[in-house]
């Protein structure tokens, strides 16, 4: 037990390179201590009956109630009520920063495996997972599943994919919106690096269908503390990309005050809309994410 | 302002480093893909004039850092007195004693020891102490102002450092002797009371003689010792005053000089001959160096050589307190008159020229005039003149001192016009007039020589009346006791033992000892004793009493002889040592009174001359007259008055040599007219001057650090040196001090602006 909390630890973690164990590492650690199994929690069982409507799958029609009442019922099961998590990462060039070599993982990385880890959880809680990969726009969609191969699947995009070189928050969750029929939970795990007005745009759009979303802002170690002390050149990962060549000591303060203004805003912006704000460094460990996630789960099935 | 490195003024240029550096910064950077280019990109905007600012006062801070240190590199001064006193630490008044006497034109190379004090002087001026530090400048033999070879402030705490070597350059040599003690405490009696620091820099040979530690000089006598602990207590003084003495005495001579001298140059007898006498001078040469020489001695005689001779002297020991010393002697003779001989020494190595001659001035008389006073001129049967020996001695052919005489009695005394003699015997005067007492009190003053033969017609009680006159207090060596001791049947004689009185020096000497018999003596008249002040015994009768026989005394520039037996034979037997006797007392008793005609130089010449001489000049050393148509100087109250005298004052005799005086004065012949006067004088060099032995550095160094004065050798010479080069308005810790705040005002801007590294 005790050895699979330590993959916990991102820095350990970054020595598993397949991310399907990672996932299954950090769950298991994550588990393993709060005492609870994975395999409890959900089944697939009868739920309740409904009116047959016109156009209701006839598979579905309890013959017994219609022996009774001569009425026409539908069965719903459990399946249908349970919790379906799209998790939305951002792909996109600027979580591809890497800083020089150190133990910590990279911003994706970091991101595909808090991404995987909450796949593995959703699917081993009998739930769905689904995958939106995006930059600009939605690039790939993994729809809902709850078999193996589906989470499989997930993984095997996440970790192939590269995105472009731009980020539109606003018009790929806008698109998320649109192709998520079913109400669920969103997860979003992006650096939201973008116009603040667009992130939350975008989250908004979530919103007014009625999802439930909990945003994982991921940020590298670099980018929250500025730790540059000899003169650098800076340049833009996403176009378009400035440069700016400078002294970094003497904009640390400057800079670290702008993020934290960034990240206020985004705080308020999802406060208000009743969205779930978690931010998360490269540096952070892993259970602070699936803590997050698992608590907007509990809050959604008590619904 | 000035710079002491200026060579290092280029050194500025890594002034250009700070900004080089940070040119080549921006080149050496790192390269980061970042993905948040926008928060850095607001940063950049919002702190883009404050970033300036900073990096402005940063490069600012770092390029004056260096700029300064370079700066201070390059030692830069302030000479102006306003800056210095704004910035400067200590300051200090130079205090420069140059020794310009005889001895400093000794010749080492190309230079004297004086161009040497002088360029040396001019270096500490130039190169160690700041631009407007005070100078004050003392000369040890001063030849400019007052003319009198002593010490005198020639410059008293001035600022103009032009000057101050302009004087220098000045300064003459001098023939004078410097006194040490004077010039030291000229030194400390022009010391400013509100001098910050006194300096004190004394340029000389630094004579053994003089500054020799007391124990040291002790052993050449009473007076070096005297001089030498005058000179001790003039440095405490100093000392105490405040006054830096490390590196205050510069030695500018080698220790062993190379010199041969004449010390001096006499009668071998002492006293001036007569025409046609032979003398012989004496010449005593000195050699000052290490190692043996062969001098050449020549004499000339009014400019006429004499002859020459060579003189062997061996070399003069380390620190031996007195020269190796050697004699040669001339024969000569000569015409009545005035009359100058100089001798002068010559041989290889000698460095000093002032010493190599010296003069001798003297009169030869026609003969001595003597009076002869007979007590007794008519003596009676079997008896003969109490002075008709003391005749026959004076007029023997070959006598010592040829005299002519005149007797006349004792009655006659009073009237007698003594200025035509030079010498006054008394023989067996009974008594004497006091108006008598007083003419021949006068006469012994003015130099006039007095002889006294007792006897039994003389009253003890006048004479002891007339020892007691007014002004006749040391004319006499000795009174007498009532009664004359005479005992025929038992006669003593005279004892002959050497003695170096040059009145008897002769007489007395073992060479001729076997050519005289002592004389017997039966009567004499015992004097009361003790004698009076200032009295000596020459010569004493050979019993147990040791009775007084001969005694001298001085009375003015004169002397009187006192004989206690008579001149005839009533009390003394014939003896051939009579004649002698009375030729050398009468020779010397001429010559004591001479007016002295060796000076040393700035001695002053005084002269009494004639009182009908007129239009009085003096000649100079060079032959150039220095003074024309002087006014005497008369005393009394005239011609015939008991205090009268006339003399002619003389005062510049700043250089050695031969001066005349002349005069015009009546000729005395029948045809009327004037004839000129003349008279010889010799200035000469003290002797001290020619004692070359000099003091070694670490003597003083040993004697000041046992009485815990600064001097501290050579090292603290340059100790002081550098000191003095830094206390020259140097700004090079002030501008350190800058850079070194620049530095830290840099580490302050940097941190303050947050530029901390990780």
């Amino acid at each position: 037990m005790e050895d699979s909390r330590r993959y916990l630890d991102p820095k350990v973690l970054n020595r598993v390179e397949r991310l399907d164990l990672r996932a299954r590492l950090i769950v298991e650690g994550f588990v393993a201590g709060r005492h609870r199994s994975p395999s409890k929690g959900f089944s697939v069982e009868f739920a309740e009956h409904r009116e047959y409507s016109p156009g209701d799958d006839l598979r579905y029609l309890d013959w017994k109630v219609y022996g009774k009442s001569d009425r026409l019922y539908v069965k719903q099961f459990e399946e249908e009520t349970n919790l379906v998590a799209t998790i939305c990462l951002d792909a996109s060039a600027s979580m591809r920063y890497e800083a020089p070599p150190r133990e910590t993982p990279s911003k994706y990385d970091y991101a595909a495996t808090v991404a995987a880890s909450l796949a593995y959880l959703v699917v081993h809680q009998q739930d769905a997972a689904g995958l939106a990969l995006f930059d600009d726009r939605v690039r790939e969609m993994v729809p809902h599943g709850t078999q193996p191969a589906h989470f499989q699947r997930i993984l095997d995009l996440m970790e192939t994919f590269r995105g472009g070189p731009r980020t539109d928050m606003a018009e790929a969750l806008g698109e998320v919106a649109e192709k998520i029929r079913r109400r669920g939970l969103v997860v979003l795990v992006s650096d939201l690096l973008d116009e603040p007005d667009r992130v939350l745009a975008g989250l908004r759009r979530l919103r007014s269908r009625r999802h439930d979303v909990v945003v994982f802002h991921v940020l590298d170690e670099d980018e929250t503390r500025f730790p540059f002390d000899r003169m650098t050149r800076f340049e833009g990962t996403e176009e378009p990309s400035p440069t700016l060549l400078c002294d970094p000591p003497a904009l640390r303060k400057a800079y670290l005050e702008a993020l934290e203004e960034f990240r206020r805003t985004i705080r308020a912006g999802c406060l208000a809309e009743r969205i779930d704000y978690v931010p998360l460094d490269t540096a952070t460990t892993l259970d602070v994410a699936l803590s997050g996630y698992l608590a907007r789960r509990a809050a959604s099935v008590g619904r | 302002m000035g710079l002491l490195n200026p060579a290092l003024l280029g050194l500025l240029g890594l002034g250009s480093v700070p900004i080089l550096i940070h040119l080549l910064n921006r080149r050496r950077y790192q390269v980061v893909r970042w993905p948040a280019m926008a928060f850095l990109l607001r940063a950049q905007v919002k702190t883009r004039q404050r970033l300036r600012l900073e990096n402005l006062l940063l490069l600012l801070a770092r390029t004056l850092a260096v700029l300064l240190f370079a700066f201070a590199a390059s030692r830069p001064y302030l000479p102006s007195a306003s800056a210095v006193t704004a910035l400067g630490p200590d300051r200090q008044h130079l205090y420069v004693l140059v020794d310009n006497s005889a001895s400093m034109g000794y010749q080492e190379g190309i230079s004297t020891l004086l161009q040497r004090a002088v360029r040396e002087a001019r270096s500490v001026v130039d190169g160690s102490i700041r631009g407007d530090d005070p100078v004050t400048l003392v000369v040890g033999c001063d030849e400019m102002r007052r003319k009198n070879g002593r010490p005198l402030a020639l410059l008293r705490g001035t600022r103009d450092h032009g000057k101050v070597k302009e004087t220098l350059e000045r300064i003459p040599p001098s023939d004078a002797r410097m006194d040490p003690a004077a010039a030291l405490a000229e030194v400390a009696a022009v010391a400013e009371p509100g001098d910050p620091r006194r300096t004190l820099l004394v340029l000389s040979d630094f004579p053994q003689a003089d500054w020799a530690p007391v124990e040291e000089a002790a052993a050449g006598g009473e007076a070096r010792a005297s001089g030498a602990a005058a000179i001790q207590a003039q440095l405490l003084r100093l000392d105490q005053m405040g006054f830096e003495l490390r590196g205050a005495f510069r030695f500018l001579a080698n220790p062993d000089p190379e010199d041969v001298a004449v010390l001096d140059l006499s009668t071998s007898d002492g006293r001036p001959p007569a025409e046609g006498q032979a003398a012989s001078f004496e010449v005593v040469v000195a050699n000052n160096g290490p190692d043996a020489v062969i001098a050449e001695v020549r004499l000339s005689v009014d400019g006429r050589e004499v002859g020459a001779r060579r003189v062997s002297l061996r070399g003069r020991p380390h620190r031996s307190p007195s020269q190796e010393t050697g004699r040669a002697s001339f024969p000569w003779s000569g015409a009545a008159g005035s009359h100058y001989a100089e001798a002068e020494v010559s041989a290889t190595g000698n460095r000093l020229r002032a010493d190599d001659r010296r003069g001798h001035a003297f009169p030869v008389r026609e003969r001595v005039r003597v009076l002869l006073v007979d007590g007794d001129p008519a003596p009676g049967p079997g008896r003969m003149p109490e002075t008709l020996l003391l005749e026959t001695a004076l007029s023997l052919p070959r006598s010592l001192t040829p005299a002519e005489t005149k007797v006349v009695s004792g009655d006659d005394l009073a009237r007698a016009d003594l200025e035509g003699f030079d010498v006054v015997a008394l023989a067996n005067v009974d008594r004497i007039p006091d108006p008598a007492w007083d003419r021949l009190g006068l006469f012994v003053k003015h130099g006039g020589g007095l002889l006294v033969f007792l006897g039994d017609r003389v009253d003890a009680s006048l004479w002891n009346a007339a020892a007691s006159r007014p002004g006749l207090e040391d004319l006499l060596p000795a009174r007498l006791v009532p009664a004359p001791r005479v005992d025929p049947e038992r006669p003593i004689s005279l004892d002959l033992s050497p003695s170096a009185h040059p009145a008897v020096r002769d007489l007395t000497d073992p060479r001729h000892g076997t050519s005289f018999d002592p004389p017997l003596v039966s009567g004499w008249w015992p004097v009361q004793e003790p004698l009076e002040e200032g009295a000596e015994v020459l010569l004493r009768l050979h019993d147990l009493a040791r009775t007084p026989f001969l005694l001298e005394r001085h009375h003015g520039r004169g002397r009187t002889l006192l004989c206690t037996t008579s001149a005839d034979l009533d009390w003394t037997g014939p003896s051939l040592l009579f004649a002698p006797l009375v030729q050398e007392a009468i020779g010397y008793l001429a010559s004591a009174g001479l007016e002295r005609r060796d000076l040393v130089v700035h001695e002053t010449l005084e002269a009494e001359v004639p009182a009908a001489g007129r239009t009085f000049s003096v000649k100079g050393p060079d032959g150039q007259v220095l003074a024309d148509d002087l006014e005497p100087v008369q005393r009394g109250e005239g011609p015939g008055s008991p205090a009268w005298s006339r003399s002619v004052v003389f005062p510049d005799t700043a250089r050695a040599g031969r001066y005349v005086l002349r005069w015009m004065e009546p000729s005395g012949s029948r045809g009327g007219g004037l004839a000129p006067g003349v008279r010889d004088f010799a200035v000469n060099l003290d002797p001290r001057e020619a004692d070359l032995a000099r003091l070694r550095p670490e003597a003083l160094e040993e004697r000041y650090r046992r009485r815990g004065l600064g001097y501290g050798g050579e090292a603290d010479d340059a100790a002081r040196k550098r000191e003095r080069e830094a206390a020259r308005g140097d700004l090079t810790g002030t501008v350190l001090a800058l850079g070194a705040l620049m530095v830290l005002a840099e580490m302050f801007l940097a941190a303050f602006f947050g530029r901390k590294r990780r």
